[in-house]
């Protein structure tokens, strides 16, 4: 089920009735959003849903086993065996493929051709997600943030809320479960903002990413050799825009699904292209995802405080590990060796001084872009002809049209936007009157359906 | 829980459990109105929806319920917005680099 079409806003709107319409008891209400969850995973493939079930109870009784336990090394031990069975099920899913393609060449280089057992393996929609919920679950308890005597119920719907389920934010269960204690109650300003984020993610994903990713941005990374530099420069521009307005939708949408039905969830995006350095890239991009990585691997690997060959050397393990998350691909290490090396560079050179900032600002944004070059190709013999390709600027504009750049100036405007700008306004509207909102939300909502091409692309990271 | 003021204040949920109240009723009675206003000016997407799914008994059903009732919007123009919107946004997606630099050359002359 994907957000953008009608099937999930007739499931949102009847979940969000029976919701509110059992506001008074809150275990209800939390089985109803449970069992709304497991029809919205199993839409896909309702196989499924066993293995978020079973990964679900499996971290629950972990969870209780920990917190029951005093410091010892038997619950050091089990400790390590709750994130081993997270990382197992991702892994055998994820990441079992890879692993055996990769040592299957490497015997071959050194004369040992083995018949390995390869399997064809689908990758359940949404598992890296739900696997690093999983692992924040039983670290927030082993560290006495989240409660081990969470029910199941509440495990159970911290793992697998229907909103966050496939693609995020990552929410902590620090954050999440002590939501769950009671019913929520709701403020006209929460429904403001939850409507705001779910028209504005349905412009960015439905209108700007769609147009750019069927107009140019597919086609020139099918066959980048056989397009002029004009049209390779501008879908580089393009998919970081592409990129940009699909997964930050997805995030603004799922934020604002939870606060309609009175949950909140934490920012996620930050007008990433805003950003000076790497670190503040970071800062703004995918933030619960850099803010796992910081908390859960960068700072118990050691951080910052081991000097500088430590600390880089913990940046590049997160990074490397941070870009092999996204997927099992070569491009995608890469990817993360590049963010990790530019953060290594930048902390060896100093913070930029601010008189330099426009040109920080530009830098950065260009060695994002090259970096995004290796995560859309599908190899490196793609990115490679990506940007060897020998046809110059000069050539002929194939696929650009006035249109695609002025959708691609548009989508690199939202940068420039007032960074708040959506807090101000579901605080005005939060004062009119509810026919006045319907209006305008119907008005939003009916320029984006005329504005948006037929049919609508899957979310870019459902594949991660 | 990050801290984000600007957010934050939006979400301090009503200790008063009459202002829960008014708030739920304020929401049901957007929803309700939202409801009503696309299914006058907008049906067309709850048709497009139908058609595009595998046909049965229900999806049947609503398409053509919904296409009889699409079309009697469409005789009272209520669906005109729709179409000069969806008019003018192909026009602009027809704008060649051609168009742009005949524009530019009639605006120098």
């Amino acid at each position: 089920m994907l957000f953008p079409t009608l099937t999930f806003g007739i499931f949102f709107v009847l979940v969000l009735s029976f919701a509110w319409a059992l506001d008074r008891e809150n275990g209800q209400r939390k089985l109803l959003l449970l069992a709304a969850s497991y029809v919205f995973y199993g839409w896909w493939d309702w196989r499924f849903c066993a293995l978020l079930a079973f990964s679900s109870i499996a971290n629950w009784a972990f969870g209780r086993i920990i917190g029951a336990m005093p410091a010892s090394p038997l619950r050091a031990l089990v400790i390590v065996l709750a994130i081993a069975v997270n990382l197992g099920i991702l892994g055998f899913f994820k990441y079992y493929g890879f692993f055996i393609e990769n040592v299957g060449e490497a015997l071959a280089m050194i004369g040992w051709e083995r018949d390995l057992f390869l399997m064809q393996i689908i990758l359940p929609v949404g598992i890296s997600f739900y696997t690093f919920q999983g692992i924040s679950y039983i670290i927030d308890i082993k560290r006495g943030e989240a409660d081990h005597r969470a029910s199941l119920l509440d495990a159970m719907l911290y793992i697998s809320f229907f909103p966050q389920l496939v693609a995020g934010p990552i929410v902590r269960a620090k954050d999440f479960l002590p939501q769950l204690t009671r019913a929520p109650t709701i403020s006209r300003a929460a429904v403001s903002l939850g409507v705001l984020l779910i028209l504005w993610g349905l412009f960015k994903k439905s209108v700007i990413a769609s147009e750019i990713a069927t107009g140019i941005v597919d086609p020139v990374f099918f066959a980048p050799g056989e397009y002029g530099g004009i049209d390779r420069l501008f879908a580089v521009y393009g998919y970081a825009v592409q990129i940009y307005c699909d997964f930050s939708a997805y995030s603004d949408i799922a934020i604002g699904c939870a606060a309609l039905l009175g949950y909140r969830f934490n920012r996620n995006f930050d007008q990433p292209y805003r950003a000076r350095s790497f670190q503040d890239f970071w800062r703004r991009w995918h933030i619960s995802l850099s803010t796992w990585l910081r908390d859960y691997l960068y700072k118990p690997l050691g951080g910052s405080r081991g000097g500088a060959l430590a600390t880089n050397r913990n940046l590049m393990i997160t990074m490397l590990l941070g870009g092999l998350w996204h997927g099992a691909a070569w491009t995608f290490l890469v990817w993360g060796l590049i963010h990790g090396l530019a953060l290594a560079i930048e902390r060896a050179l100093g913070p930029a001084r601010s008189g330099r900032s426009v040109i920080s600002l530009v830098i950065t944004f260009h060695v994002v872009c090259l970096a995004w070059i290796l995560f859309r190709s599908p190899d490196f013999a793609t990115a490679w002809t990506y940007l060897t390709a020998t046809q110059t600027l000069g050539d002929p504009v194939q696929v650009l049209t006035p249109f695609l750049a002025g959708m691609i100036v548009l989508g690199l405007g939202l940068h420039a936007l007032p960074p708040r700008g959506i807090e101000s306004l579901a605080g005005a509207m939060s004062r009119l009157r509810s026919p006045a909102i319907a209006g305008m939300g119907v008005v939003a909502f009916i320029l984006i359906d005329a504005l948006r091409p037929a049919g609508v692309a899957p979310f870019i990271y459902f594949q991660f | 829980m990050q801290d984000d003021p600007h957010r934050d204040r939006l979400y301090e949920a009503p200790d008063d459990a009459r202002e829960h109240q008014r708030s739920r009723l304020w929401l049901s009675n957007g929803v309700a109105l939202s409801l009503l206003l696309v299914a006058v000016f907008n049906p067309v997407s709850l048709e497009r929806w139908a058609a595009a799914n595998p046909p049965n008994w229900g999806v049947e059903t609503v398409r053509l319920t919904v296409g009889v009732w699409s079309e009697r919007m469409g005789l009272a123009h209520l669906d005109a917005p729709r179409l000069w919107l969806e008019q003018r946004w192909r026009d602009l997606k027809a704008v060649g680099w051609d168009d742009v630099h005949t524009e530019d050359d009639e605006a120098e002359q």
